[in-house]
């Protein structure tokens, strides 16, 4: 027990810190409860993940197509055995087609039209890791993906200003499966969500040092927003085009864009927390240690 | 304000700031403020579901699972094509840091889960009761998880051999 004692006494963080003066205000006073929904978070969460390892997969394979000449796309379809021209259906649903003017109807033809990095990108967000075999795992087991059907209800491409050093980038936004999809073309894919979850709080990407010394976010939002804008002392409006902003000056600090409709009422509000510091970059670097050692759990527990 | 209005149901929700940013923080989080502040904009948006006498379970699983965000933020960057495996099912393995390294390595030698029954108790003082919902494991599962943790703790601690496998070197199975 005096052990167990000792774990108490070792408690780094003893209490809790403050709320900030403006927070319940700030919660409370632009939105409204609503009522119990199916709770989607960790299986969108474990989709962010994958998206991100993907962007990483399309960057990292890019630089491979540089110098051996093998188109990357389709070296990313043997690794992860996935065809990106496969299970792809029209969804005549129109999801989204009335929320988001960027997207215009998916048809046979317009398929064809849909970049071939896109098209793998949403292969990739239609697949999952097959679940691992029953008892010891074999030697030379590799995990495989199975690829889902993907229903797609239209899509469309656009480009952002860029401005502050930042350059454009190239962005899709696309219906599949009842949900809505946002990808950046040069880190190869970003996050989905339903129609009420953009409409309530965005879909939305923070990036720094890239270039470095830059920090800026690129999102989506509905066509209720008709303007947005940073809230922050000493910043204003941020343009949007197509459905999507790149705000590419921002605050060094936790902030919101809120999103107003046509009558002023602010119906979005996107989060955006502080720049990491120094020694969140140091954790940033001893992570791949932590997933080495989160693997060799994972073997020792199927070989137990 | 109304005696049940939203606002007044909610500001006893809000109460738990300092616990969720303590839980945060803790764990190793880059932004501690930032996880409970998003914790209670959600606990906002769900209030109708939550009960305000009885929401540090839920309150305490909601920040767990922003945390998964964040900590998977971090480990997606670097990462190599070819072996490329995503844990998805996988307790997350936060970054614990006490102010006794050997607790800190007695921790370490803990499954993710174990360690996380047993600071749910020590440091966030739940009950047990508690502490299951907010895993989402019934009482009597925590129980014995709690209970195989606080083993294999007092044996890292006792035997000073801290990072070792525990299990394998008494014997103890995982059930």
């Amino acid at each position: 027990m005096k052990r167990i004692n000792r774990l108490v006494d070792a408690n780094p963080v003893r209490s809790g810190a403050e709320p900030p003066a403006d927070l319940f205000q700030s919660i409370t006073g632009t939105s409204t409860p609503r009522h119990a929904r199916k709770r989607r978070k960790v299986r969108r969460f474990a989709t962010r993940g994958m998206l991100a390892t993907l962007a990483a997969l399309v960057i990292g394979s890019g630089l491979a197509w540089a110098t051996s000449g093998v188109d990357p796309i389709d070296r990313l379809e043997r690794i992860w055995g996935i065809d990106r021209n496969a299970g792809v259906s029209i969804d005549g649903s129109g999801y989204g087609l009335e929320e988001f003017s960027i997207l215009e109807p998916m048809t046979d033809g317009t398929f064809e039209d849909m970049p071939e990095r896109l098209k793998f990108s949403l292969a990739a967000i239609g697949s999952r890791l097959a679940p691992p075999p029953e008892g010891p795992i074999p030697d030379g087991f590799r995990r495989y993906w199975i690829q889902e059907p993907r229903q797609i209800a239209g899509w469309g491409i656009t480009t952002t200003g860029g401005g502050d050093g930042v350059p454009s980038e190239n962005v899709a936004v696309v219906s599949m499966n009842g949900r809505i999809c946002f990808f950046m073309d040069r880190f190869g894919a970003s996050s989905c969500g339903s129609i009420n979850e953009v409409a309530r709080k965005g879909l939305s990407t923070t990036v720094s040092d890239d270039p470095p010394g830059t920090r800026w976010t690129i999102g989506l939002v509905t066509d209720q927003v008709r303007t947005l804008s940073i809230d922050y002392p000493g910043f204003g409006e941020v343009p949007i085009r197509d459905n999507v902003f790149h705000a590419t000056d921002l605050p060094e600090d936790r902030f919101f864009f809120l999103g107003k409709d046509e009558n002023g009422s602010v119906v979005t509000r996107i989060f955006v927390s502080k720049p990491i510091t120094l020694a969140q970059r140091q954790f940033m670097e001893r992570a791949p240690h932590k997933l080495e050692a989160q693997r060799e759990r994972l073997r020792g527990r199927s070989e137990r | 304000m109304d005696k049940d209005s939203p606002e007044e149901r909610f500001e006893r929700v809000f109460a738990h700031y300092g616990l969720i940013e303590a839980f945060a923080r803790r764990r190793g989080s880059r932004d501690s403020a930032a996880i409970a502040a998003e914790t209670l904009s959600i606990a906002w948006r769900k209030l109708e579901i939550l009960d305000p006498e009885h929401c540090r379970p839920w309150l305490l699983a909601t920040a767990r699972n922003l945390l998964l965000a964040e900590y998977r933020d971090f480990i997606s960057e670097p990462v190599d094509p070819g072996t490329i495996e995503i844990p998805t099912d996988e307790f997350p393995d936060f970054d614990i840091n006490s102010i006794d390294p050997e607790i800190d390595r007695a921790l370490v030698a803990l499954d993710p889960i174990d360690r996380e029954a047993l600071l749910l108790v020590a440091w966030e003082e739940l009950t047990p009761k508690e502490a299951a919902e907010s895993l989402g494991v019934r009482p009597a599962t925590f129980r014995v998880r709690l209970h195989r943790a606080r083993r294999r703790m007092e044996l890292a601690l006792a035997t000073g051999e801290p990072g070792t496998d525990i299990t394998h070197r008494t014997g103890v199975d995982h059930p």
